[in-house]
Parts: structure tokens; C-alpha cells; sequence
């Protein structure tokens, strides 16, 4: 297999968009891949696009023709990639296969959702699908509920807080705060937290990530064909898949597929969780955040409500997490999120994230979750990108 | 005007077929007779060890155990809010259900993890077309002089 580079990185603004559909979010991601990338549009070999609710917008197919025509780009392969909220890491991983692979040299990973507009009861109804719709979904299930069930089951093994759950919200909108492209863009105290509607006991909406409208492009070419456009690509040292093994009795205070894909992602790139400088995590709610602290190894498994605590995830902390705001703050538009978070990550180990700016990032993770059935994940993935 | 409504079972397949009463319904899953493991709903092949000609349909234990729970505020089209639910593991049969709950209000009182609850059939939802959709939940059990 080849090295490949991450050349360019590109998003829309993400949030409520009621003027913009799939066409506009994503030609302004597009676009702002190909300038960052400087890169001629015809050297584009194959693209893979993220989209999950395509079925309540109308746009069901083809998602991603319709962005490249945005840009005249037509001829090549383009493959839409469906795999829940984590369906854009997985269209990144098949772009980096293409390349890596020797078939390609430059490939295109994105992912696109538009979810303003479409109802909140169909949305939810929806979602139901990204868990055995016919067991879960069809009898009540929602993800929100989910993850409340997690969390009470978190907080009576290992006495996780409420305020700690609460302090994830807290340093994500923060982080938020400084992010141009994020949903939200005002901090908030715990006490605004608590005080949010209550959506699923424990869980009130601020524990909640938002529905949102975006869209994010990377492009990936060969270490050797970078060194034409930049002098400081970013490589992509490792990134692992899994599913779950949805057996019964599973303890679902912890993610295994997140804890197999990253095991295996930390020993491909030749490193372990001590090295990583920041990272992306899949914060679809308050408790999922400090979970993945523990699955990812950043600290014991019970003590991720003690790591928020403590202030080691802030940005200026041991490892920061969720330095772009995460799904709580940023957004969550479901396609896009994966290569979202390669687009934070890339611009902090370039240097380029402003007010946010880790210090001396050298080493960065992203972690992706999608679809969740039988107490366990659908679809899991670790990406490690390094200067 | 409730006795008017048409009762339906939500998923005809996963109940005896012997039972016209649709409150004495029993949940079917299927044991498989070579490795002793019970699934639900009914399976052709034990996943397991892969034989097809073990498994046979057994009607499911009715009580479990409450692995976590919520009350959804919010909820997809057909459910009335705020409704109970949780995960129940059923200790006899090895495997866990998610379930709405029953006859647990107020929930901060009557639930907690890993108490007993015991499955009744009840209605889960009203369809688009106003049936009632017949299937099964849990609720705390109910001990001999009738407290919960």
C-alpha cells in the first residue's frame, strides 16, 4: 500500500441552512477544498460521498454527482457511502483505499447532509432506522433515550455525575465559541444545562447534539504527487472500521468496536493514546464524549467523568478533545460529520486554527460512531492523521 | 370510546399462533436443542453453532431484569409522550429486550437498575389508520399482597 497525504480540506458552514439545500452546502465545501488543496478540479480521479437521510429530502441517489456538477466535475466514479452518522469516515477510508491502493492518485472523501426542514417526528422516526428498526425503533427507541440509558447505567457503575456530563457541554460550546463554522457560537454555564428542556431523563437538550445542515471535503492524494502543491501535507498514519458484535449481556458502558478499532489504529501508526496531541470524538451526547475518553485510552475505564473534571480535555489540557466543539457545539449533520472532524484536525496540525490553536499538535484522532442496535455500535471509525 | 378500537398485534410473528385472546399472548423465540441458546424472534439457523434442524419455537420467560431505563419526553411519530423504556435482560433465556415500561409512575420512585420486572402485553402504539398495536412490556413486579 502507498502513503497517502491529506492535500486539501474544505466545509460549509454548518447549522440551520433553511436558504440551502445539498447543492449549495456543497459546492461551498467543494470549493473551499479545491482552493486549499490547489489543485486543478480535472485532476480528481474518484469521489466517495457520506449521505444518510436522503430518503425524507427527495435527493435519494447520487448525492454526490449532484456537488461535483456544482463544479463541472462529471466522468469519474462517484459512490455514495451509507453508513449512519458515521458514513463519512467510512467514504474517507475508501478515498485513502483508492489511493493507497495504487489505483487512484487523487480521490475525493466528503460527506453532505441537509436536515433542516424535514420535521422533527420524521427525523426521529428516521434515526429509528439507524437501530434494528423492527426491535427498537418500531417500538419506541430513539437515540437520545439511547444514551440516557447509558448514561444511568454509567453513573450506577462507576457514580459518573451529572455535572460532569454537563461540563462536557460546557467546554464543547467554549471550544464552539472560537470555531466560525460552528452551529452554536455562545457559551453556556452548567446551570443553563440543567435547566434545558428535558428531552430524556437524565438527559435535557444542551446534553443533545443539534440537527444540522453541512457539508466537508477532503482530498487525498500520494505523499510523492503532494510534495507539487505543499510542503506540509499531513499524513494519514492509520485508520480502522469495525462493527459491533451485538450480543446480549453486553456491557454498554463501554464501545468495544471503538476500543478494537483503536488498539489496532494506535499499533498500525506505531503509537499509543499518550501520544495523541487532540482529538475529534463522536460527543452525539454529553455521556458519549466521556465514554470515548476511556474506550480511546486517554484514561481508565470509570474515570472519564474525572478527566473532564479535572480539565484535562480543554484545549491547553493533557489532550484536548473536541477542540472544533464537536457534534454538540459545531453540528452534527449526519453524512458530513466524519470528514468534519479531518478538517479540525488537519488545520490544527497545519497550525491554522486560530483562537483554538492546540500547541505543538504533532500527532491527531478522529473517532466516528454510526447506528446503534442491541447495545452496541453499527459502525466504528479511528483515524490517525500526523505532520 | 377505547373498546371500539381495533386490536392489532404488532408483529404477528412473534406470538403463538394457538392464543385468540390477545391480553394471553406469549412472546415465541426459538431454543436451539443442540447448543441451549434461546433467540428472539424466531430464527431459522442458531447463529451460534449453525444447525437448522434444533430450533424450535419456546415461549419466552416472563421475567427479567432492568439493565437501564429512560423517559423520553420526545418521541417518533405514534408514541404519546412521556413514555417509559428501558433494556431487560431475561436471566432464564440469556438474552435482552428493549421494551417500553409499564405501571412505573413516578418513574423516580418505582424504577431503578437491575430490579425484577415481570412482561405483560399491552398496547405499544396507535397506528396511522387509529388500531391498537398490541406487543409486550415490562413493569416492576407485583408481590403476593399486591404492593409494588
Amino acid at each position: 500500500m502507498r502513503e497517502v497525504v491529506v492535500l486539501g480540506i474544505g466545509m460549509s458552514q454548518f447549522g440551520k441552512q433553511p436558504e440551502k439545500g445539498i447543492r449549495e452546502l456543497g459546492e461551498e465545501a467543494l470549493y473551499n477544498a479545491l482552493i486549499d488543496a490547489e489543485i486543478d478540479k480535472k485532476k480528481i480521479q474518484i469521489a466517495f460521498c457520506g449521505y444518510v437521510l436522503g430518503s425524507l429530502n427527495g435527493q435519494e441517489v447520487c448525492p454526490g454527482q449532484i456537488v461535483l456538477r456544482e463544479l463541472g466535475i462529471g466522468e469519474i466514479p462517484v459512490l455514495r457511502v451509507e453508513n449512519g452518522c458515521a458514513s463519512a469516515s467510512f467514504a474517507f477510508k475508501e478515498a485513502w483505499r483508492a489511493v493507497a491502493s495504487g489505483e487512484y492518485d487523487v480521490a475525493v472523501g466528503m460527506g453532505i447532509e441537509k436536515m433542516t426542514g424535514l420535521g422533527k417526528g420524521a427525523i426521529l422516526k428516521a434515526m429509528g432506522g439507524g437501530s434494528d428498526f423492527e426491535l427498537e425503533g418500531n417500538l419506541g427507541l430513539t437515540f437520545p433515550g439511547v444514551f440516557a440509558m447509558i448514561a444511568r447505567r454509567h453513573m450506577h457503575e462507576y457514580g459518573t455525575t451529572m455535572k460532569q456530563l454537563a461540563m462536557v457541554a460546557v467546554k464543547n460550546r467554549k471550544n464552539g465559541s472560537l470555531n466560525q463554522k460552528s452551529q452554536f457560537r455562545e457559551v453556556v454555564t452548567i446551570e443553563d444545562i440543567e435547566n434545558a428542556k428535558m428531552i430524556a431523563h437524565p438527559l435535557t437538550l444542551n446534553h443533545c447534539c443539534p440537527f444540522s445542515d453541512g457539508c466537508a471535503v477532503a482530498i487525498l492524494t500520494t505523499k510523492e504527487i503532494a510534495r507539487k502543491y505543499t510542503t506540509e501535507p499531513i499524513f494519514i498514519a492509520s485508520s480502522v472500521q469495525k462493527s459491533g458484535t451485538y450480543t446480549d449481556s453486553l456491557d454498554i458502558t463501554r464501545f468495544e468496536p471503538t476500543i478494537k478499532a483503536s488498539a489496532e489504529a494506535y499499533k498500525l501508526a506505531g503509537i499509543g493514546p499518550e501520544d495523541i496531541n487532540l482529538a475529534e470524538v463522536h460527543d452525539c451526547f454529553t455521556i458519549a464524549e466521556i465514554i470515548h475518553y476511556e474506550d480511546l485510552g486517554f484514561c481508565k475505564k470509570g474515570e472519564g467523568g474525572m478527566l473532564i473534571e479535572n480539565g484535562a480535555t480543554q484545549i491547553g489540557g493533557r489532550i484536548p478533545v473536541s477542540t472544533s466543539g464537536g457534534l454538540l457545539s459545531k453540528g452534527h449533520p449526519l453524512g458530513a460529520t466524519g470528514v468534519a472532524q479531518i478538517v479540525e484536525i488537519v488545520e490544527q496540525l497545519r497550525g491554522k486554527s486560530g483562537p483554538r490553536q492546540v500547541s505543538n499538535a504533532k500527532v491527531g484522532l478522529a473517532h466516528c460512531l454510526g447506528g446503534f442496535m442491541h447495545g452496541d455500535v453499527c459502525s466504528c471509525s479511528v483515524t490517525i492523521l500526523k505532520k | 370510546m377505547e373498546c371500539l378500537k381495533i386490536k392489532k398485534l404488532i408483529n404477528p410473528k412473534w406470538f403463538s399462533s394457538s392464543i385468540d385472546n390477545i391480553e394471553d399472548q406469549e412472546m415465541i423465540g426459538s431454543y436451539c436443542e443442540n447448543c441451549n441458546k434461546t433467540y428472539f424472534p424466531i430464527k431459522r439457523v442458531c447463529p451460534s453453532c449453525m444447525t437448522i434442524d434444533k430450533m424450535k419455537p419456546r415461549p419466552l420467560s416472563k421475567l427479567g431484569k432492568l439493565y437501564s431505563f429512560t423517559v423520553g419526553e420526545v418521541g417518533p411519530t405514534g408514541f404519546k409522550t412521556p413514555y417509559a423504556f428501558g433494556w431487560v435482560d431475561l436471566p432464564r433465556d440469556g438474552i435482552r429486550l428493549f421494551s417500553l415500561l409499564t405501571d412505573c409512575e413516578p418513574f423516580e420512585k418505582k424504577l431503578r437498575v437491575d430490579m425484577d420486572v415481570e412482561m405483560v402485553i399491552d398496547v405499544i402504539k396507535e397506528s396511522e389508520e387509529g388500531e391498537l398495536l398490541y406487543g409486550f412490556k415490562f413493569r416492576p413486579v407485583i408481590n403476593k399482597r399486591g404492593k409494588k
